[in-house]
């Protein structure tokens, strides 16, 4: 059998912390709206997967990886909702040259940033990892141990349901 | 939205790009989506503070346990400091932590008192970890195996598995995990076991059972597990089942030919006589077996 380069060799090791460990901390923070808690939990894992580094071939890492910070997620006590903060770039406001000018004001991404965040948390976490960390269905799919089908039915469903804030929000201002 | 259901399944497709022409324009007669597209530009430019994971990294090695990394190399190699290693580990662990492992092998059971009071018993072949200098903090173990617990009532005290989550105010309740098992049994008081992303709340005499995914719940007529009182008790079980019991509880070796591996076996099995256990499940099963001074035992 070929030797394919082991976890426990530092090189391999260090890449994959590279690699994912910001995507990582990302899908955590979407669990749970804290930055530095999604951090440490992301050290957490990664010692696990030292520890287990034998036991892991390279392709199975980031599989592990996710699944192992679930349930280190699963062990803490979420007592406080959800309410993601995203850094945004700035648009000139009020310019009624963008005819979509209305769904750019400081006000309406807060919003939509609230909607985000009430979001059942499969669909949360399958959207934004989409979006925000540019994951194809089908590496979504791997991290959170569901089908690609599955993936695609959780953000169908965020879209018809960010559909409806927007929808909603737009009536209101009028 | 749409008044065809099945167009709402085609939204994430339509995002990606992926949808034929065809269907891209039937969907998006609907105005609302130009709104939606526009909102979705605007989050595609939103961001999360980077990650520095070059001091992360750092900041991560001394958590790594130096043994190890020294030990890079091949598979023999490692195979052969893997004693070393173990010992390293739980020794550096020990100090960095304070954290308490304790383990039972084949045919052992161990009794542990928690700095709280609280008892837990320790069937063969599982495994206790807790770290002491939390204690006072919050309650805290992990199991692997088969424990029972007399927890002490107080704060929460949580107990860890590789299958699910269970916490108590307390009780007493017996909780069993292994690759392809979870059961926790409750014995008094209530315990809430967490598992799949299902949560399950269990008071006296019922236990709930990890089956395909899904959390099962039914009653339990004991006081207390058998294990605890020395056998174990079976009921139209499978014959390789408790093959894979008696392998815990006595350093043998049993290889059950495949044709008697679907019987079904009805009784009691003792823990603490090879010969009583034995005969109790092969004699009346009329199965002739020779037990051969390494500990294999043969079938004929």
């Amino acid at each position: 059998m070929s030797q394919s380069s082991s976890i426990c060799e530092e090189q391999v090791y260090n890449h994959i912390y590279h690699e994912q460990a910001e995507k990582l901390r990302n899908y955590l923070y979407y669990k749970c709206g804290d930055l530095d808690k999604s951090e440490d939990l992301v050290q957490d894992a990664f010692v696990k997967l030292w520890n287990k580094c034998a036991e892991i071939i390279h392709e199975k890492a980031i599989g592990f990886l996710f699944t192992v910070a679930n349930n280190l997620f699963i062990d803490q006590v979420r007592s406080q909702k959800v309410e993601l903060r995203f850094e945004k770039s700035q648009y000139p406001q009020n310019n009624t040259d963008d005819p979509f000018f209305q769904l750019r004001t400081e006000e309406f991404r807060l919003q939509i940033e609230t909607a985000i965040s009430n979001l059942p948390d499969g669909q949360r976490e399958a959207f934004l990892l989409n979006r925000i960390d540019k994951l194809t269905y089908k590496e979504i799919a791997t991290r959170l141990g569901i089908s690609q089908t599955a993936v695609e039915k959780r953000i169908s469903k965020a879209l018809l349901k960010l559909n409806e804030n927007i929808q909603e929000l737009k009536k209101y201002k009028i | 939205m749409e008044k065809d259901p099945s167009d709402n399944d085609l939204l994430a497709k339509w995002l990606s790009d992926e949808l034929s022409a065809e269907d891209k324009n039937r969907l998006e007669e609907n105005r609302e989506l130009k709104d939606l597209k526009a909102v979705i530009n605007d989050i595609d430019t939103w961001s999360l503070r980077s990650m520095d994971t070059s001091s992360r990294i750092e900041a991560l090695k001394p958590r790594l346990v130096k043994s190890k990394v020294i030990s890079i190399g091949t598979w023999m190699r490692l195979a052969a400091s893997v004693a070393l290693l173990v010992t390293a580990f739980y020794i550096g662990n020990y100090f960095l932590n304070s954290e308490v492992i304790i383990e039972t092998g084949v045919a052992e059971k161990k009794e542990v008192k928690l700095p709280d009071g609280t008892i837990i018993n320790l069937d063969a072949r599982s495994s206790l970890s807790y770290s002491k200098r939390n204690w006072t903090d919050e309650r805290k173990v992990a199991i692997s195996g088969q424990v029972f617990l007399d927890v002490t009532s107080g704060d929460s005290f949580t107990v860890n598995t590789e299958k699910g989550v269970i916490s108590v105010l307390g009780t007493e309740f017996n909780v069993f995990v292994n690759e392809d098992d979870f059961k926790v049994d409750c014995y008094e008081g209530i315990v809430e076991v967490q598992s799949n992303g299902q949560k399950v709340k269990l008071i006296q005499n019922q236990k709930v059972v990890l089956k395909d995914g899904k959390l099962e719940s039914t009653k339990v007529k004991e006081q207390s597990p058998s294990w605890i009182k020395g056998f174990s008790s079976y009921d139209q079980a499978k014959l390789s089942v408790v093959m894979t019991d008696l392998e815990k509880y006595y350093p043998v070796e049993l290889t059950l030919p495949a044709k008697y591996s679907d019987l079904k076996y009805t009784g009691r099995v003792t823990h603490n006589s090879l010969k009583d256990a034995l005969r109790s499940v092969f004699t009346t099963m009329e199965i002739e077996y020779v037990v051969n001074t390494d500990g294999k035992v043969d079938f004929k």
